[in-house]
């Protein structure tokens, strides 16, 4: 029910993992979020970038939780990611980008 | 751990739709599409439609796994 509030505005945080492992990791953490009922609405496996998945959320401590005790998953990097930059990534186009937490 | 070693994905993605489907799969189980490829980069797993931005950017609608880029 608090998830129906237009406060909760998901955000975009990145969360390094083992380089070659990210697909795991959002495999993972699709399973959880479905067990567990974590809001976690996406995840996102850039392909230009090694190392990371994004995970779509309204707050860190999510993602925090839903990688907690995944081999392959290294922690939540601080900041949230614009949602333009992330955009780019998706577009199947896209040239190296570099993520800028902020 | 060496980070250049090349694992094969588990899946195939669907020319038509994107959708990531199982590597033995021959028939996309979400379009029906035959046109399945094995070469395919990036991926995009949306668990609620409704909440996610992101999905709603691409107009995705439906919860899945999809390929970001397909060839
Ligand atoms: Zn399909």
């Amino acid at each position: 029910m608090e998830q129906r509030s237009p406060s909760i505005q998901p955000r975009l945080y990145a969360v390094r993992t083992v380089a070659g492992r990210e697909l795991d990791v959002a495999l993972i953490i699709e399973q959880r979020v479905k067990d567990e009922n974590i809001p976690i609405f996406s995840v996102i496996v850039p392909s230009q970038i090694r190392g990371y998945v994004i995970v779509e959320t309204p707050a860190a401590f999510h993602a925090a939780n839903a990688i907690q005790g995944i081999r392959y998953a290294k922690g939540v990097v601080p900041g949230i990611l614009r949602y333009e930059d992330v955009e780019r990534l998706l577009r199947p186009e896209a040239v190296v980008e570099t993520l800028k937490p902020g | 751990m060496s980070a250049r070693r090349v694992r094969v994905p588990p899946f195939k993605a669907c020319r038509k739709c994107k959708s990531l489907v199982p590597r033995e799969a021959s028939r996309c189980p979400v379009c029906g599409s035959t046109d399945l490829s094995e070469d395919w980069e990036g991926a995009l797993v949306v668990i609620d439609p409704e909440k996610s931005v992101i999905a709603k950017k691409l107009e995705i609608t439906k919860p899945g796994r999809y390929a970001i880029k397909v060839r």
